[in-house]
């Protein structure tokens, strides 16, 4: 492992690395084990190597794209979380990761891409303000155009045009899944004793967003708030492993060398924005005076040029 | 249905005794039923097996069209319609019947994620072989998916069957996996599975819970059907202990039933009883 891994990833935000549960999984998974990844946190997912995020950039196979191709990448560099665990809890990590991404996954990005209230009011407002100009006017609802077909096809079509229904069933059995994973963490540091492992990166990324963000309406955040020992779980790890990168939002200056990285990157766009569009601004009025004649430029011997229009402008005006 | 009038018909649901006549509907065994379905509907009869609930199984071909969510089995019992075994386990449950209650909070958070762990991963995986695998699509499933209906009715039925897999694979992201990446997670299942069945009789000791049926129907499944190659069975074939489990299984349970056994009846021409 010569050069670092390059990670892309989305960046921080709600007082978390990363506001994304795919690229906050591997993050924390990163973290636990101590795999030195040079970490870009950008806004814009067409940075990416591969187009989407989180994206991770390596010498032996491309570019992986996926949060469990990026996990099972590192393991086969010999960052493995799960090394210590029995072969009876690796088997119950693979059960209760299926039980996360079967049951509380599709109603978490139901909470923050779907329902109506937080995704006008919270999540759309996030994603249009960190991501640049002009990509932010089309990005958020093309994400929540496929966030909401992928629900439709897990679902099922009838199942999303009765909200009630679903609101019933889908959320009770989230509600359920997240009283079982409370229930097994029971009084534990992690999951399988005390030091973490690949289940506690899982567990931890699906719910710290839902514990950290501030959503208008959240239901499935009050059931989960009420839950302690997962809240308590959620911030230990957070003042734990990322104590100073409790992401601020992206405009303002984050603190870790990780992301100054990042940091100077996006300053060159900002900048570069700024100055564009002043200039655009400049060549409008010019362009504009030019066409209108408020301005005009007379080829004649240098010096004499200037002041023979005006002295003739003001005879003219003398005579009226 | 609004909580009061779920409420209500639980009342109803736990006020009537389970009838004689309960039926569990599926696909035709012989022609059309395809792997995955198959399980499911197995699974469905070995959790009712063990409840001690009779029920008769009958074959429609339009079986998937009848169910309330699209889904195979249903059952219908009284004037109620039920489909898949989530479902089907709260509703026998809220008839008196249930095999897990003697299990702790810990243990009950285990058993729904080893469910969702073979819903995951084996289910999945299932649909990918049926749908997604050229050779599996050609020789095997378009026959049979479309069989009772005639030409060209049957070709449609199976391509927009097809279509619509195809893209929950990739909603899901398992379109950019190969077959030898589906075969690996099916390997990885079942040694999750075994490790957690482990020399148990059953996942929760003594007694057999939904969980074992649902292992149960997918498994027997994989064994007994014949498809294109053998490296789905094969990949089962490899733990012992969970080929011993679902042969213990089909003798407690399934061995009244002789010749027209749903578990051991023909599908995609079965071998019947497991290889030894």
């Amino acid at each position: 492992m010569a050069a670092p891994m390059e990670l892309f990833c989305w960046a921080g935000g709600w007082g978390l690395p990363s506001v994304d549960p795919d690229c906050l999984a591997v993050l924390t998974y990163a973290r636990f084990t101590g795999a030195p990844l040079k970490v870009h946190k950008v806004t814009n997912p067409w940075r990416s190597p591969s187009g989407c995020l989180p994206a991770l950039k390596t010498k032996e196979e491309g570019v992986l794209s996926q949060m469990h191709q990026i996990i099972t990448h590192l393991r086969k560099q010999k960052y493995n979380a799960d090394y210590d665990l029995s072969a009876r809890q690796g088997a119950d990590t693979l059960a209760f990761v299926s039980l996360l991404e079967e049951k509380l996954l599709p109603v978490l990005i139901h909470t923050f891409w779907v329902d109506a209230k937080n995704y006008v009011e919270h999540t759309r407002k996030w994603y249009a303000d960190a991501i640049p100009f002009p990509l932010n006017f089309f990005l958020p609802n093309r994400m929540h155009k496929q966030h909401l077909e992928r629900l439709q096809l897990i679902w099922g079509d009838s199942c999303l045009e009765d909200e009630e229904e679903l609101e019933k069933e889908m959320y009770r059995e989230a509600r359920e899944c997240l009283t079982l994973l409370s229930q097994r963490l029971g009084d534990q540091k992690f999951f399988f004793g005390d030091s973490p492992a690949s289940l506690d990166a899982f567990v931890f990324s699906h719910l710290a967003p839902l514990l950290k963000a501030k959503l208008p309406s959240g239901k499935l955040q009050q059931h989960l708030k009420s839950l302690q020992n997962l809240c308590d779980y959620c911030s230990s790890i957070l003042s734990l492993y990322f104590p100073w990168d409790g992401g601020d939002a992206p405009s303002s200056a984050p603190k870790t060398s990780a992301s100054q990285g990042a940091e100077t990157e996006e300053e060159p766009y900002k900048r570069r924005s700024q100055i564009l569009s002043v200039l655009v601004g400049l060549a409008a009025m010019i362009g504009y005076a030019f066409l209108s004649g408020i301005v005009s430029i007379q080829r004649g011997p240098p010096g004499a040029a200037g002041p023979r229009p005006i002295a003739m402008e003001e005879e003219e005006e003398e005579e009226e | 249905m609004s909580l009061v009038a779920e409420a209500f018909v639980t009342q109803i649901a736990a006020a009537e005794p389970w009838p004689e006549n309960a039926a569990l509907y599926q696909q035709l065994k012989e022609e059309q039923i395809l792997l995955s379905d198959n399980a499911s509907s197995l699974a469905v009869q070995a959790f009712l097996q063990m409840c001690n609930l009779p029920v008769q199984v009958v074959c429609r071909a339009n079986a998937e069209y009848m169910s309330p969510s699209g889904k195979v089995p249903f059952i219908r019992v009284g004037n109620q319609v039920v489909s898949e075994l989530g479902p089907i386990v709260q509703f026998v449950k809220a008839k008196g019947h249930s095999l897990s209650d003697g299990l702790d909070e810990v243990q009950k958070a285990e058993m729904k994620a080893y469910m969702e762990l073979v819903n995951n991963m084996l289910l999945t995986a299932e649909l990918y072989l049926q749908w997604c695998d050229g050779t599996t699509v050609e020789e095997i499933t378009h026959p049979r998916y479309g069989s009772p209906y005639p030409w060209p009715l049957n070709r449609i039925l199976a391509y927009q069957k097809q279509w619509e897999v195809k893209r929950k694979m990739k909603a899901i992201g398992w379109a950019g996996k190969s077959l030898e990446q589906v075969l690996e997670d099916v390997d990885q299942c079942c040694q999750a599975l075994s490790q957690r069945l482990g020399t148990q009789p059953y996942f929760f000791n003594k007694q057999p819970t939904e969980l074992d049926a649902l292992v149960f129907g997918h498994l027997f499944t994989i064994l007994t059907t014949q498809l294109t190659s053998d490296e789905l069975s094969e990949k089962v074939k490899n733990y012992s202990n969970l080929v011993a489990f679902c042969r213990r299984i089909e003798q407690h349970y399934f061995e009244d039933h002789d010749k027209d056994s749903s578990a051991s009846a023909a599908s995609k021409s079965s071998k019947g009883y497991l290889p030894s």
